[in-house]
């Protein structure tokens, strides 16, 4: 049953409506980019499966809603997540305001040890850059959280943003493993049954 | 047993009444005497009187009289039931639960109803005018049908009176002060009681016309209800006594209901008809009406009142016990078996609807609708009547076109089409929906499933919808140039929204914005596009398809959806969990093992009436339903379509589960992608499916959709409220939860501040405790070293000690050398003092010597000066002389 891969990973995509997130994750997963996107009503949901560092992850990415309104429906989704993309617009300064708010969101909704990354989409409208990359990386730095500027259009870094985040949780992960498998060394299948487990989990919240 | 007597009191106010003839007002001033908590009701009630059941009175008073005194024996023999129908209301849900099953087998054993005694008809007629059953209708809850007699115990006990007054004082904001000081324990299931006579009654008295009271009564609880300026007025006009206001109301009230009389149509022998489904939106049950109209201000109060709480805490003990009671269950039968038959029954047409609303959706919708009406102020009504009239002129002038069309008989396909059309029928939607809706709701259906004509959909909507007023324009006009903080979201979103060609989406955004402008609490939400875009299309201009909007959205309940914390999809997401269990149970099992939620697929489908992903002709034949039949509709849509493709369902995983529900649910419905079987079970307009897409390479078989939507899945309102109840509790539980978690969560935070703190200071404590264990090491190490030394002290101290014992030892010991020192010593001193005299002694002497020599010296000296001073003289006197004198002198001084 989880033959076809190594780990499953649940990803939540939060950030104000309107930033790009659902571009980004066309992106990534279809490799595609299309202008008129129809905005995102409750969740959308998108699996892509990658390599890294020899393991096969899967990765379960669920778009959410960035209007206010919804966070009935998406709060629900965050409690399951392995890892949280807060995306933000680097030509939208409220955008970027709002990355504090979504922080406070993570901090009520999610588990203490979900892990953080801050984007700055659309970096490829450099004329209209309202939030320069100095001040979200400081921001990033002092809230322990990785920081990337991506760009959905140009593809630039969108495949990085996943894949440090997913490479993250896989370090964690086995960083929590190891401690398990210390003390209990038949329990291999341990990664893949918690990642299991978690889709579960994240299904049955709501 | 007060109710007891009052029973027998009231009996015989009845048959006093009866006797008495048409002298009503006479008799309600004694009835006032009596219940008091509901002048204003028998106001109203007399106000309707002349307005057309006199007749009927006669026939009533002739009937009574034919019976005699049978009146009080009648009720008196009731008592008991009365009072097992009040511990009735604690079973209510049980009862619901029954009615739920059966309602399904329409069986036709009305014959059995029609045996009734006459008496029992009679009183209760009696009874009705008296303005009870208005009170009936204020909480015409119909979850729940009981024994009309029970229903006549309700309405003569005082107690269930009161019950009754507060319901609708509460709930209406009843300017009635009676009603409103009348605070006992409202139960639902009261409530349920009395509405159910209602019903019962006209129907059992079909044949005797009496329903005609009926309606009147109806009519003044929707004056009353819904007309509350009005009533207002009247009291206040008239300081009210039991005397003067019958007649004084009965002049102020009655141009309303001819006024709604009027709307319905001029044709007086229609009149009776037509009243009825006027009179029948009054008892509009309060749950609905709060639901649709009053909760928009107030959701969440309104919500919490239709929990039925009360209904939950009603356990079987007491049916048990009543049981034993020979004549509750006869009644107890009787209910069961008069409730059934509602729906076949056609002869009484308000009992109908009634009943009709419970468990059939457009007479429902249709219900929420004029009640929505009945609530607007007279100006709004006069407003939306001259919308209404203006359509109809529309769908005449259009009919004219159509029939020139005929003429020319120039036939292409697209026209062939329209012929096909039943023009009549929808002449009659048009001339008279209320008629339509309330007497044929399942033609009406019929011909709605198979999809409004496109050339008129958008006058039977806002027929429908009873939206299009010139009031409704004006307000958008007057909006339109009104900033609005969506604006920028608003436009962003439109580049979003698919349906409307380029040229319309100026008009799609000024629509958006003038509603977020009009309803600040909704605003703007995402998803809204999906809804006016459709409205737009099939509109004359924006102004319309704006009415249409802020129709769907209060009117229809819509608004719920897209308010904050979107209480109503929560909702209708419950509801459709519920169904969907309740359809297809392997289905439901299915997905939540998936770790499927609705919320993950179904939120769009509601939010945009399935317009987010499925192609506009669905969307549009949905829209068809939506405004017959209101939002709840949705339910059967999502549900068929659950249904339809649970093969392909149950057969995924995850991953492609969510996709395909999202993406292909639709795709069932491919022109070719069903078996035959179900297209000839469909049977009826198989040719009147939309060819092709926009793309123009998928044609879907919407009919068909529609058709299954319609006919495979039964959804009552009865259904629907029951869940909304379950739902409100949980989500009233789960807001308890989480309202206790997030007070925890605060708690936790401030606990771990302190924490910090504490481990602050613990750590400063810590430093302390090291630094002071350092010095006592320290101060141990430095006693050692003291005791060390003191140790070597010690020693030291020892040895000195032996020291000087050794030397005291030795000094003790006999010295041999000790007097020879001494001897010496004193010899030596005494020499030596003795020499010291001497030696003294001699210096005495020498010094005599020196003083005897200094004497000499001294005489010398003189003798000296004399010598020279004579020599001197005698160097004068011989100057060769004077230096042998000299000489002289100097040997004797040698």
């Amino acid at each position: 049953m989880n033959s076809e891969y190594d780990y499953l990973f649940k990803l939540l995509l939060i950030g104000n409506s309107g930033v790009g997130k659902s571009c980004l994750l066309l992106r990534f997963s279809d490799d595609t980019y299309t202008n008129d996107y129809i905005s995102t009503i409750g969740v959308d949901f998108k699996i892509k499966t990658v390599e890294l560092d020899g393991k096969t992850v899967k990765l379960q990415i669920w778009d959410t809603a960035g209007q206010e309104r919804f966070r009935t429906i998406t709060s629900s989704y965050y409690r399951g997540s392995h890892g949280i993309i807060i995306v933000y617009d680097v030509t939208d300064q409220e955008s970027f305001n709002g990355v504090k708010m979504w922080l406070q969101e993570i901090d009520r909704y999610a588990t203490s040890t979900v892990l953080k990354l801050l984007v700055g989409n659309k970096c490829d409208l450099k004329d209209k850059r309202v939030v320069e990359y100095d001040v979200a990386k400081e921001f990033a730095d002092a809230n322990k959280m990785p920081f990337l500027e991506t760009s959905a259009l140009d593809s630039t870094n969108v495949e990085d943003a996943f894949l440090t985040m997913a490479r993250q949780i896989k370090e964690s992960m086995s960083q929590q493993n190891l401690n398990e498998t210390t003390q209990k060394k038949e329990d291999k299948g341990n990664v893949n049954l918690k990642g299991q487990s978690l889709t579960n989990t994240g299904g049955g919240c709501c | 047993m007060s109710s007891d007597k009052s029973i027998e009191k009231n009996t015989d106010t009845i048959a006093s009444e009866v006797h008495e003839g048409d002298n009503h007002s006479n008799n309600l001033g004694s009835m006032e005497e009596e219940i008091k908590s509901t002048p204003s009701d028998q106001y109203e009630e007399i106000a309707i009187i002349p307005t057309e059941p006199l007749h009927s009175d006669k026939e009533l008073n002739d009937k009574q009289q034919s019976l005699g005194h049978e009146a009080p024996t009648n009720v008196s023999r009731e008592e008991p039931i009365g009072i097992s129908g009040d511990e009735d209301t604690q079973i209510t849900e049980q009862n619901v639960n029954e009615q739920r099953q059966e309602t399904r087998e329409p069986s036709s054993e009305i014959d059995l109803n029609e045996p009734l005694d006459v008496e029992k008809d009679v009183t209760t007629d009696v009874q009705a005018p008296n303005g009870l059953n208005i009170e009936k209708e204020y909480d015409a809850v119909k979850e729940n049908e009981k024994v009309y007699a029970d229903t006549k115990e309700v309405v003569s006990s005082p107690e269930n009176r009161e019950v009754t007054g507060k319901n609708s004082g509460g709930e209406k904001s009843s300017s009635s002060k009676f009603l409103d000081d009348e605070s006992g324990t409202t139960t639902a299931a009261n409530a349920n009681d009395i509405s159910i006579s209602s019903e019962v009654t006209p129907e059992r008295s079909s044949e005797n016309d009496n329903n005609q009271i009926h309606i009147t009564n109806e009519v003044a609880a929707g004056i009353n209800l819904n007309e509350n300026k009005e009533q207002k007025a009247a009291i206040e006009d008239g300081p009210v006594t039991a005397e003067n206001l019958s007649s004084e109301t009965a002049r102020k009230v009655p141009p309303i209901p001819t006024q709604i009389i009027n709307e319905k149509g001029d044709n007086s022998s229609e009149n009776e008809v037509s009243a009825i489904p006027t009179t029948s939106s009054p008892p509009l049950p309060p749950r609905q009406n709060v639901a649709t109209s009053t909760s928009p201000k107030l959701p969440p109060r309104g919500k919490q009142r239709e929990q039925p709480p009360k209904t939950k805490n009603a356990v079987p003990p007491p049916l048990e016990e009543e049981m034993k009671s020979e004549k509750f269950r006869k009644n107890f039968e009787e209910t069961k078996r008069n409730s059934y038959h509602h729906v076949p029954l056609t002869g009484s047409k308000t009992a109908q609807l009634e009943s009709t609303a419970e468990i059939n959706l457009i007479a429902s919708r249709y219900r929420k609708t004029s009640h929505h009406l009945n609530k607007e102020g007279e100006e709004t009504r006069e407003s939306l009547q001259e919308g209404q009239s203006f359509l109809k002129s529309t769908f005449t002038s259009f009919l004219e076109n159509l029939s020139e069309y005929n003429e020319v008989e120039n036939v292409n396909e697209e026209d062939r089409e329209m012929f096909k059309i039943d023009w009549s029928f929808w002449t009659q939607v048009v001339n008279d929906y209320a008629t339509v809706a309330s007497n044929e709701p399942e033609n009406l259906e019929a011909h709605v499933t198979n999809g409004i004509p496109p050339q008129i959909r958008g006058i039977i909507w806002q027929l429908m919808a009873n939206s299009k007023s010139r009031e409704m324009e004006d307000i958008y006009e007057t909006l339109l140039d009104t900033e609005c903080l969506h604006e920028a979201t608003i436009r962003r979103d439109l580049r979003r929204t698919k349906f409307v060609a380029e040229d319309k989406m100026e008009s799609l955004y000024k629509v958006i914005k003038v509603y977020s402008v009009y309803d600040p609490d909704v605003g703007y939400t995402q998803g809204m596009g999906f809804i006016a875009a459709p409205l737009l299309i099939n509109c004359e201009n924006e102004a319309e398809s704006f009415g249409l909007l802020v129709g769907l959205m209060k009117n229809y309940g819509l608004r719920e959806l897209f308010l904050p914390g979107m209480p109503g999809l929560m909702l209708m997401l419950y509801q459709f969990d519920r169904l969907l269990e309740e359809h297809s149970p392997s289905l439901y099992n299915r997905l939540i093992r998936e770790g499927i939620s609705s919320t993950m697929y179904a939120t769009q489908w509601f939010l945009t009436f399935f317009a987010y992903k499925f192609p506009l002709e669905f969307v549009l034949r949905i829209f068809d339903i939506v405004f017959v039949e209101g939002i709840e509709v949705l339910l059967k849509f999502a549900v068929n379509l659950m249904l339809k493709n649970e093969e392909t369902l149950v057969k995924l995983r995850f991953d492609e589960l969510l996709d395909f529900l999202k993406d292909e649910l639709f795709n069932y419905y491919l022109m070719g992608n069903q078996d035959d079987a179900s297209v000839v079970q469909m049977g009826l307009s198989n040719g009147n499916s939309f060819k092709g897409n926009d793309d123009g390479t998928f044609s879907y078989n919407v009919d068909l959709f529609v058709h299954d939507a319609m006919t495979g899945v039964y959804i009552t309102p009865l259904t629907l409220r029951r869940y909304r109840g379950e739902y409100v509790e949980i989500h009233e539980k789960e807001q308890k939860k989480e309202d206790h978690y997030e007070s925890l969560r605060i708690q936790n935070h401030q606990l771990q501040r302190e924490a910090q703190k504490l481990e602050h200071d613990y750590s400063i404590l810590n430093k302390e405790n090291i630094s002071a264990a350092n010095e006592l090491i320290q101060n141990r190490l430095n006693m050692e070293m003291l005791l060390d030394e003191k140790n070597d002290l010690i020693n030291t101290i020892t040895d000195i000690k032996s020291q000087i014992e050794e030397e005291i030892r030795k000094q003790n010991l006999p010295n041999p050398d000790a007097s020879l020192p001494k001897a010496d010593l004193r010899e030596d001193l005494e020499r030596t003092i003795s020499r010291n005299n001497e030696v003294m002694r001699e210096n005495g002497q020498l010094e005599e010597r020196i003083t005897e020599l200094q004497a000499e010296i001294d005489e010398l000296i003189n003798i000296n000066k004399e010598q020279v001073s004579t020599a001197s003289l005698l160097e004068r006197d011989s100057k060769a002389k004077g230096r042998k004198g000299w000489t002289g002198f100097k040997k004797v001084f040698k």
